[in-house]
This record gives C-alpha cells, structure tokens and sequence, in this order.
C-alpha cells in the first residue's frame, strides 16, 4: 500500500504507515544535493551499518524528515532491535555504538537515533511508552513511518 | 522552544512517555539479572513519572481551549497505536 499524501499541516496522517526503503528513498530523497538528500543519506549509512553488523528489528521514521518539510535538519527514528541483536550488542561494543545515541551523533549521521529492545514491550506494556512520537509539539495525532531494517 | 501552554502539555506527555521507556526498561534490565542500576534507578523513576503525571494534570487545568484531540483523561489507558497496513 502506498504511503498516504500528507496532510494540510504538513504530517502524514495519524498512524503507523508501513514502508519499504524504496518507499521511503522515493518519497524522502528532496532535490539531489539538498539538506534533505544529505539527512537520507546519513540514515540509509546508519542502516547499511546496523545490516552489515547483523542487527535486525524495526524502524520507527518520525519527525520533520517524514513530514513534508522541505528541509528537515535530522532524522528521528527508534530501533527496536530484535533478541538476537539484543544479544549481539552485548558482546559487540563496536555494534553496541550504532545503537548509542552520542556515538550516532558523533559519527555525522545527521540522525537522532533512539535504540530499545522489542521484548521491552512484553516485560512492561505501560501506557505512554514508546508512543510519544505519534503526536506533534502541540499534542495533536499524527502519522510515522515503520519499516523493517 | 515552548511558546505556549498547549506545547508545555506536549513536551510533558513526550517526557512522560521516555520515563515510562526508562522504566519498562529497567525492569527489561532487572528481569535478567538484579544490576545496581535496576534496583537503585526504581525509586528515582517512581518520584520522575509521578511529578510528571502532577504537571501534566496541572498544565492540562489551565488549557482553556483545550480540543479534544489534546485533553487526555490519565484515569484512562492510553489508546493502542493505530498500525497502518
């Protein structure tokens, strides 16, 4: 299914909309050479990273960069990494770095990149966890994007 | 940069929401072995997410012209991601 247009204020609609990363490459990419192909670049050199190490689970596209904003300053996303790289990353250190925040902006990715495990959702299924980006600065609902990484 | 009231009620449900993370997270760290970190964080996280809960409820009061996508009755749990297929 492709993704929806965006709405008047600029946002995807309310929801979590599934992508492939043709889709997201396609729709996000902007003008080549813009700010916005720089902020895709970082996070497609961040997920060539992650796959390279192993790493699996799923992706949580959110913020200006999946808006209709002509040039976002970042990306946002959140991992929520699978057991088996729950497991890789603590034995990996230099894996364990692509899934640290500080590290991820010491790198340049242009990315702000929020890593948690899945099986946080079955040990503690609180309200408010993890969907505090389906919302924008004034609380009102709005659209992300998931892709598998 | 919070401009008004309505932005102060969002930034507080998008901190409250990372305090609950933390906290699931700390029992993600506590269920495979009882670190440091688990156990002694429990007590700070506890006083985080209740003073949150407080301000939210308090800035929450003074939006005048709250729309009903805004307001939120914390008796109630928040509603299940919409997932798009």
């Amino acid at each position: 299914m492709a993704l929806p247009p965006f709405r008047e204020d600029g946002w995807l609609p309310e929801g979590h909309h599934g992508a492939t990363w043709e889709e997201v490459a396609l729709r996000f990419a902007g003008e080549p050479e813009s700010k916005r192909s720089l902020v895709l670049a970082g996070l497609l050199r961040w997920r060539a990273a992650a796959l390279e190490k192993g790493m699996a689970g799923l992706v949580i596209l959110d913020g200006s960069f999946v808006s209709s904003k002509e040039t976002p300053g970042d990306f946002d996303l959140v991992f929520l990494y699978d057991e088996a790289t729950e497991a890789l990353l603590r034995k990996d250190p230099e894996a364990r770095k692509l899934t640290d925040y500080q590290a991820c902006r010491a790198l340049g990715l242009l990315g702000d990149i929020f890593a948690l495990p899945a099986s946080l959702q079955r040990v503690s299924p609180l309200p408010g966890g993890l969907d505090m980006f389906d919302f924008d600065r004034r609380g009102r609902p709005k659209g992300v994007i998931e892709v598998s990484l | 940069m919070i401009h008004d009231v309505n932005e102060l009620s969002a930034s507080l449900r998008y901190v409250a929401g990372w305090a609950d993370t933390l906290e699931g997270l700390r029992r993600h760290a506590e269920e495979i072995d009882t670190g440091l970190l688990a156990t002694t964080s429990a007590g700070p996280l506890a006083e985080i997410r209740r003073t949150l809960r407080e301000a939210r409820e308090f800035v929450d009061s003074l939006t005048q012209d709250a729309s009903p996508e805004v307001a939120v009755d914390y008796r109630l749990p928040l509603p299940e991601r919409q997932k798009v297929a």
